[in-house]
Parts: C-alpha cells; sequence; structure tokens
C-alpha cells in the first residue's frame, strides 16, 4: 500500500537524471520489479500517473520490467528460476529447497527516456 | 543474472531508440535512500554495541506481550524499545511498564517503519549502556518487508489462530525472516493448530530461518528463543546486515 511514495521517488529519480542530462521531457521511465519485491505493479502504474503531473515526467510511460524470483542451489551450484506464487523454491535438478534469494527482490529505475 | 536482464530491456529499446529519445542508464535502487539511511543506523547502533532487532507481525500476532515478556525476564539485557503505531501508545506504555526506555513513532496511517523514523526515533533514546534496541514494527505482513531499517535480526512472529498458510499468504515477508517465532502456543489445542503444517510451510518457504514455539502470555517456550538470541549476541552479530 505504499506505491504512492514509491512512485513518487520514482519520479524524483527520473527528474533528477533528467536535469542532469538538460533534457525538456521525459518520454519514458524503465523500472525493474522483482516478483518479490511487495510492489503491485497495477496499483505502481495507477500511483505513477499521478506522481508525474507537473513534473519533467508529465506525459511519460512507465514501463515495469518483471524479474523472477531466482534462487541458488548450494548442493547443485546453480541459480534456478522459481515458478511457484508462494515462492517455494525447489532445486529443478535436486529437489531440495533453497533460502538463497539471488533476485526477485529489485525495486530499480533501470533507464529513462529523454527528448530534447 | 542481473545484467542479463538489463541486457534484454535495453536491447528492445535500442531497436526503437532512433523513433524514440535518447535513453540514460540510470541503475537507482528505489529504496536506495532508505537503504544508505539504514547502513548509516547499522553503523551508528554498532558504535554504541547494539543488537538491533525489528520485530514483524500481523496486528494481534502478540508482538507486545512478547517484548514486553522478554523485558522483564531478561533485565540482563538492558533495552531501549521503538514502537511503531499508526495511532494511540498503548503498546508504548505496555513496553515502558516492563521496564523499558519507550519511544513511540505515531505513522499516522503510514504502513511501515522506515530506515529515516528510526534514525528521528533513536534520537529521543539513551543508548549509550543498552545492550537491546527492539523496533516493533507496524502490525502489517506486507509493507514493512521491502524496508530495511539497520537492524542485525528480523523477528517475525506468527500466531496459531492465524491459520498454518501465513507463510504461503506472506512469503515475502517470511523470505526476509531470521527468526519466526510462533506464539500463543498454549491455545493451539483448542483451536486445532496444526504444527506439523506450519513447520513444512515455514521450511519451504524460508528455510533459513530459526523457528521457534512460544507463549508470550505463559512463557512456555521463551527459553529457546532466549538461547537462540544469546547465541547470536555471542556471535557479536551486531555489525552484520
Amino acid at each position: 500500500m505504499h506505491e504512492l511514495s514509491i512512485a513518487r521517488t520514482v519520479v524524483d529519480l527520473a527528474v533528477r537524471a533528467a536535469t542532469d542530462d538538460r533534457a525538456e521531457r521525459i518520454t519514458r521511465v524503465g523500472l525493474r520489479v522483482g516478483m518479490f519485491a511487495g510492489v503491485d505493479a497495477g496499483a505502481l502504474d495507477s500511483a505513477f500517473a499521478v506522481a508525474r503531473l507537473g513534473t519533467l515526467a508529465e506525459t511519460a510511460l512507465l514501463e515495469i520490467d518483471s524479474v523472477p524470483l531466482v534462487c541458488h542451489c548450494a548442493g547443485c551450484d546453480i541459480d534456478f528460476e522459481v515458478d511457484d506464487r508462494h515462492g517455494i523454491a525447489r532445486c529443478p535438478r535436486c529437489s531440495t529447497v533453497s533460502g538463497d534469494v539471488r533476485h526477485g527482490m529489485e525495486l530499480e529505475v533501470s533507464f529513462v527516456e529523454v527528448v530534447g | 543474472m542481473m545484467s542479463e536482464v538489463r541486457t534484454i530491456g535495453v536491447t528492445l529499446l535500442s531497436d526503437r531508440e532512433t523513433e524514440r529519445g535518447r535513453l540514460l542508464e540510470v541503475e537507482k535502487g528505489v529504496l536506495a535512500r532508505n537503504q544508505e539511511i539504514a547502513a548509516e543506523n547499522r553503523a551508528r547502533f554498532a558504535r554504541h554495541g547494539l543488537f538491533v532487532a525489528n520485530v514483524l507481525s500481523s496486528p494481534g500476532s502478540g508482538k507486545t506481550t512478547f517484548l514486553a515478556r522478554m523485558l522483564r525476564e531478561r533485565p540482563d539485557l538492558p533495552a531501549a524499545v521503538i514502537v511503531g503505531d499508526l495511532a494511540t501508545d498503548n503498546d508504548a506504555e505496555a513496553l515502558r511498564s516492563a521496564g523499558a526506555e519507550v519511544v513511540q513513532i505515531m505513522t499516522g496511517g503510514v504502513c511501515h517503519l522506515e530506515a529515516a523514523m528510526v534514525s528521528t526515533a533513536a534520537d529521543q533514546l539513551v543508548l549509550d549502556g543498552k545492550r537491546l534496541l527492539l523496533i516493533e514494527n507496524v502490525g502489517n505482513l506486507v509493507c514493512p518487508a521491502s524496508y530495511d531499517l539497520g537492524e542485525a535480526l528480523r523477528i517475525v512472529l506468527v500466531s496459531v489462530t492465524e491459520g498454518e498458510d501465513k507463510p504461503l499468504k506472506y512469503p515475502r515477508m517470511f523470505k526476509t525472516a531470521d527468526v519466526v517465532v510462533i506464539n500463543k502456543m498454549d491455545i493451539a489445542e483448542p483451536v486445532d493448530f496444526d504444527g506439523d503444517a506450519m513447520r513444512g510451510n515455514l521450511a519451504t518457504v524460508c528455510p533459513r530461518a530459526t523457528v521457534i514455539e512460544v507463549s508470550a502470555r505463559t512463557g512456555a517456550g521463551m527459553e529457546a528463543f532466549y538461547a537462540d538470541l544469546d547465541a547470536r549476541l555471542a556471535k557479536g552479530s551486531v555489525a552484520l546486515g
């Protein structure tokens, strides 16, 4: 339920990058959101539509790149993608459950597209 | 793995770059500011020799009762407590009467504590001479999971009335737990609590977490929690993060 404050931070980071680049306007903002980032993409999109108003990102689109949950199996020494909505990370090779999360918790601005 | 994800995104975009604007690679964590402040908190708490625990659960799992019992039973561990609540200072009062120095953060509707709030709250506490800093987070199993406060230990409480599938419903929170405390074991039987199912779910969702069963009301099982806590204190995991 804190998507609006996250959206404001996203806009803030994007505007800072655009200002540093002396750009006139932001056309798109890329965001990498892990499956386990605890953020709802739909809610974030709605929040972004509000947070961008009155900034260089006023007409910018938000592009969300979902990052799957990836865990590491120590026994097999492999990273594997977790295809389970509860996040139960069973190694596809040896079936051991792993608690070693390598990806899927990300919440990062990856790029800002600007014009001008 | 991370660079793979990034490369895919950028490659797709760069195909269209001519018809669009120019691309600025940013690579900024949205919670980066919180993480910076959490790191500052961690360094500050380490300087004071404080072991910091972030205590999380749903509303009503028994965080306050659990902490109050620990404060009363472990006077050898002088403690300060930061309590986050949407409104009221009832929890803070209960903990104060258990012997701790308490500061309350009334979040006024914010669903989680952030590192900056903890930093400001800590300014109001006498940290010297304390061994523990306990942070009772806002009762919520969703949002607080994302915010590092600068703690060395994350304790997630779940009570027997909440259903054995709670770890499956809130895997994000349980995955971040170092210790899971199953509380209200004194009423496990009347509410048909299936301990095997709960432990099984915890073992699959958060295999790294230590699971301890207690009744904060009667005190049963608290010894096991103290033994685990003492082992962590002895390891000096104060500065870990």
